[in-house]
């Protein structure tokens, strides 16, 4: 009697794998993803670095030799 | 034992109940399960993928940066995180901007979007304007020399900013030669560029700066004085004659006398610098005044004669 509901969470409970296993490789290849951006974004990140240096020291030196100018 | 005297009936229901809600609470597991990974398949990954294509275009557009700040300070950058082969570079040359500011902030960058081409176009021009900011007379005649070796980005006086510790001072002493060494003096001042990578530099700025002065209002002698290197090399000579080398073998002579102190009077650019200026400050007894071995020249010139 108690054999069909069984049935019936036996059923479900492989269901629940299936999903919980697609599940794991989609976030692995999220991970995956994200790792590739990242290192491809350090080169964008030591631009910007630099960027932000170089504006430093102009406006140090336009600072230092009196040659800043108001803005327009 | 209690359990038997529950009616069997009540019992049949509760199990009935729980079997159900079991049933209910595995859907309900196995559905949100479904639901987090149709989120992350369907919504999350396409996004980040197609976030990675953004950042690709924007450092793709970053690229000209890229080379502009790897010829600038000879450096090499990588995407992993050792970028800065010469770290020394990017505060000395702070230094070099101040010389050199207008001319870069003008020259490169006239408009941010800028093609990733030439570098050397970049090279060729804040040497113009620097000349225009720097105001010297003979500096501008220096105009027209070659920015020959642009690629290997040096500076407009011929130097090669490549090797920003020793190869200036090697490509002067490589070109002792009289002519290039008299555009070179009037040139670096205008040609310090970002490539200037060291102290070392400044210092041979500074020295060429007062060279240049020295020459226009200093001593007897009319023109330029010749390489330094050459002088380094000799120790002895004061080249403030108006040519180059040539005239130094003659002037030797007059020079060995006219310095008391060999190695004092020179103009030094040698390898070592605050070394080789500490050699000339202890070593030149006769003139005591100036700090530097250059002014010290022209007076030994003027007292001489």
């Amino acid at each position: 009697m108690e054999n069909p509901y069984e049935q019936v969470h036996q059923n479900i409970l492989g269901r629940i794998v299936n999903n919980v296993e697609r599940l794991n490789e989609s976030i692995v290849t999220l991970n995956q993803e994200l790792q590739y951006i990242n290192a491809r974004n350090t080169n964008l990140q030591l631009m910007g670095q630099m960027c932000e240096n170089y504006h430093k020291s102009v406006q140090f030196n336009l600072d230092a030799t009196n040659h800043k100018r108001e803005p327009l | 034992m209690t359990r038997t005297r529950v009616p069997p009936a009540m019992a049949e229901d509760s199990l009935e109940r729980l079997d159900q809600e079991i049933t209910l609470h595995l859907q309900q597991i196995d559905s949100n399960f479904s639901y987090c990974f149709s989120k992350i398949a369907q919504d999350i990954i396409p996004n980040v993928v197609e976030y990675g294509a953004v950042c690709d275009q924007v450092m793709d557009s970053c690229n000209w940066l890229k080379n502009m700040f790897q010829e600038a300070g000879n450096l090499q950058i990588d995407a992993v995180a050792g970028p800065k082969a010469r770290p020394a570079a990017e505060p000395t040359t702070k230094r070099a901007r101040d010389s050199a500011t207008d001319g870069d902030v003008q020259t490169l960058f006239p408009a941010k979007p800028r093609l990733a081409g030439d570098s050397s176009s970049i090279v060729q021009l804040p040497a113009m304007q620097l000349k225009s900011l720097s105001g010297a007379s003979s500096r501008a005649t220096v105009a027209a020399d070659p920015m020959v070796d642009v690629t290997t980005t040096t500076t407009t006086t011929g130097r090669v900013l490549q090797l920003p510790d020793s190869s200036d001072e090697e490509a002067r002493d490589g070109d002792t030669d009289a002519q290039a060494l008299g555009e070179r003096k009037l040139k670096t001042p205008a040609g310090g560029e970002d490539a200037d990578g060291s102290t070392m530099q400044r210092q041979r700025r500074k020295r060429k700066l007062s060279l240049l002065l020295q020459q226009q209002f200093g001593s007897s002698s009319s023109s330029a004085v010749p390489s330094p290197a050459t002088q380094t090399k000799r120790n002895t000579n004061i080249t403030f004659d108006s040519s180059p080398l040539r005239k130094e073998v003659a002037n030797q002579g007059e020079s060995t006398k006219e310095i008391g102190a060999p190695p004092g009077t020179v103009i030094h650019f040698p390898t070592g610098n605050s070394a080789s200026l500490e050699d000339d400050n202890d070593n030149d007894v006769s003139d005591p005044k100036s700090s530097r071995g250059e002014s010290r020249a022209g007076s030994n010139n003027d007292s001489t004669r």
